[in-house]
């Protein structure tokens, strides 16, 4: 049977889902709800990643030098010593070395307001927005910080017992684990009283040298520090979040599935059971069985589609709107997650149809005799 | 001598079993004839639909053969019933029975997607049948938005929208107002004679008499002949007098009750008002009119 012999017959799962309007949209949004779920956490998710790894991507660096075993800068700690910058500059392929100190931090305004930053004392600042580079004692915040601590350019705030003018604001760096800050090297060294000890390396390879080349070169030079290119640094990173989310996203997953199963199914089951005379006629007409059942099935998926369908606008909707409100929340919709979601879906539909499949198979043709009641 | 259409041999339905066991319909036979209106009466409960239902391949027999065109449908399989039912038979109820999903086209339509007829072939022809009911007007209007009449016109055009050898009707007229009964009817009679099909009406409907090759009695589950039937003076029903409850002799002719409450209330209006003609006696009745008998053979 073709398609096209398909798309030619009465289209008796449409009429029946657009004879009751009311009901099939109400399934339809309970649905797309209970998708958005699923979809809107996966989003915040990746938007996290991304956030998470604004910093390192903009450093430009080919490699990243930390303390042995360290390959993240969130949700660890890297001390080297300030020599080892010289003898990883000796290294053939390097071209330059920039090290920086890392430190997690409260700011504090003069108001008592407090955001929590990560401190990054040296190195290539992001692309400013407003104002300028930090020159001694000051520090660049991102301007979603700012706002919430109402400082301006010019104004003074508190970071780890020091109190520094801000220069300027960047963006981009906000996520809802907290945001960037920016010092110069020897200001943050002075703060923590740490003149011979770095946390990472910037490295630039000379042109022409592999990354990945080059970081195994640094470790067979430097046996007690950790070489990673940007990329697998940067994956690190996002491990950590995902290290983070992974349970929380599967708990989502797995409500938003249960809710997009009890919404279908209950849409589906009364659909269907209002519906029961109607397949008993038909039954009764000459309906085999399984075509039956896949009317109920297209019934469903009509359902499930427009519902993933509405999840998506409404991520797509949420991704402008939640941003404009809160800055440290960004959505990033990724393919991979949008297939996964969709997986969900296609297992909610046929979850839901489950129990009204097994209603219309019951259904005996000789019902169109019992009177209509 | 044409071969009958319909062969009925020893059909019967048994429902339950032990203490509830029921016999709804009991050692039927029945040949039906190409182009035969056959009326089934009966009381309430004395296995019509039982009968219809295993006639129309919707309902599994407990024994006996039901032979249409050469096929025992008792004997086919099940996923070979639906593309039968579909090619041989037309239904009508006396709800009606449409889709409300569907426009009144698109009822028609459905009866012949069932038999694999699609597309504009299947537009057509039902544009055709209900142009032909009169209903060109109504074609793609709502089922809610049909008069009664109109719904049983489009029930026909749907029960004969495959050219069924055989058409089975469930109290058709029994949701009419009389004009829409007697042009129900007409149709009927104007299907099994212009177009050769067999049709089978179930009704407690005396208009539909008029129609009918044959008027069958089924009670309790058994065909009976209607020239042995008698007719209760009180309520009207027609009785067996071999199993009326209850009877009474007057005048040298006996009188047959179907319950004790018509016989005492005959007796009480007999005795208050002595009026001979308020009340008629028990007599045979001569429906039987073209050659319905016992088993209606």
């Amino acid at each position: 049977m073709t398609s096209l012999a398909l798309s030619r017959r009465v289209p008796i799962a449409r009429r029946q889902l657009s004879a009751k309007r009311g009901r099939t949209l109400a399934g339809i949004v309970g649905i797309g709800v209970a998708l958005l779920l699923i979809l809107a956490l996966k989003a915040i998710f990746a938007g996290m990643e991304t956030r998470l790894t604004a910093y390192v991507d903009a450093t430009g660096a080919d490699v990243i030098v930390a303390q042995d075993g360290v390959r993240t800068m969130h949700m660890t700690q890297s001390a080297l010593p300030s020599a080892t910058a010289a003898a990883v500059a000796r290294v053939p392929g390097v071209a330059a070395v920039e090290p920086i100190i890392y430190k997690g931090a409260f700011v504090e305004s003069v108001g008592d307001k407090s955001g929590i930053v990560a401190l990054v004392g040296g190195g290539p600042t992001p692309e400013i927005a407003a104002g300028r580079a930090p020159r001694a004692g000051e520090i660049v915040l991102d301007r979603a910080l700012a706002d919430k601590l109402a400082v301006d350019v010019g104004e003074r705030v508190r970071v780890l017992g020091a109190s520094l003018g801000v220069s300027g604001e960047v963006t981009g760096t906000a996520a809802i684990t907290g945001s960037f800050a920016f010092v110069a090297r020897p200001t943050l060294a002075r703060i923590l009283r740490a003149d011979d000890v770095v946390s990472y390396l910037l490295v630039r390879a000379t042109a022409g040298v592999d990354p990945v080349t080059l970081a195994r070169r640094i470790e067979d030079s430097e046996p007690l520090v950790t070489a990673s290119t940007r990329r697998e640094f940067a994956a690190s990173e996002r491990a950590v979040v995902g290290d983070m989310s992974t349970d929380i996203v599967r708990g989502m997953i797995f409500v938003g599935f249960v809710i997009g199963v009890a919404v279908a199914a209950l849409v589906a089951y009364s659909q269907t059971l209002t519906q029961l005379r109607d397949y008993g006629v038909l039954r009764a007409l000459g309906l085999r069985a399984r075509r039956a059942l896949a009317l109920v099935i297209a019934q469903v998926a009509v359902m499930v589609v427009a519902g993933f369908a509405l999840a998506l606008l409404l991520v797509a909707l949420l991704s402008v709107l939640l941003p404009a409100l809160s800055p440290t929340l960004v959505l990033t919709l990724r393919v991979g997650d949008v297939v996964e979601a969709s997986a969900v879906a296609a297992a909610v539909a046929l979850a839901a149809a489950l129990v009204p499949m097994l209603r219309v198979v019951r259904v005996e043709p000789a019902s169109v005799y019992r009177r209509a009641s | 001598m044409n071969e009958p259409l319909v062969r009925i041999h020893h059909l019967s339905k048994v429902f339950g079993e032990g203490e509830t066991r029921v016999e709804a319909v009991s050692d039927v036979d029945l040949e039906l004839e190409r182009g035969e209106i056959v009326l089934v009466m009966g009381p309430s409960g004395s296995g019509k639909t039982t009968l219809l239902s295993m006639l129309g391949g919707l309902l599994r027999t407990s024994a006996g053969e039901i032979v249409i065109d050469g096929v025992d449908i008792a004997a086919l399989p099940e996923r070979e019933l639906p593309p039968f039912r579909a090619k041989t038979f037309g239904f009508i109820f006396q709800d009606f029975n449409l889709l409300a999903a569907l426009r009144a086209r698109e009822n028609v339509e459905v009866a012949l997607n069932l038999d694999g007829v699609r597309g504009g072939a299947a537009r057509d022809r039902a544009r055709a049948l209900l142009d032909a009911l009169g209903l060109q007007a109504r074609r793609e209007f709502g089922i809610d938005q049909l008069s009664g009449g109109e719904k049983q016109r489009v029930a026909i055009a749907r029960a004969i929208a495959n050219r069924p050898a055989l058409i089975l009707a469930d109290e058709p007229t029994a949701n009419l107002d009389s004009a829409h009964g007697a042009e129900t009817m007409r149709l009927l009679r104007r299907l099994a004679k212009e177009e050769g099909t067999t049709v089978v009406i179930v009704s407690h409907d005396e208009r539909l008499r008029e129609v009918a090759d044959r008027v069958l009695w089924l009670e309790d589950g058994r065909l009976k002949a209607l020239a042995g039937l008698v007719r209760d003076p009180v309520c009207g029903m027609l009785l067996d007098p071999a199993q009326a409850p209850s009877r009474l002799e007057e005048g040298g002719s006996v009188l047959y009750f179907c319950s004790h409450g018509c016989r005492d209330q005959y007796q009480h209006e007999r005795g208050t008002r002595a009026d001979p003609a308020r009340v008629s006696s028990s007599t045979p009745l001569g429906y039987d009119h073209e050659g319905g008998g016992a088993n209606g053979n």
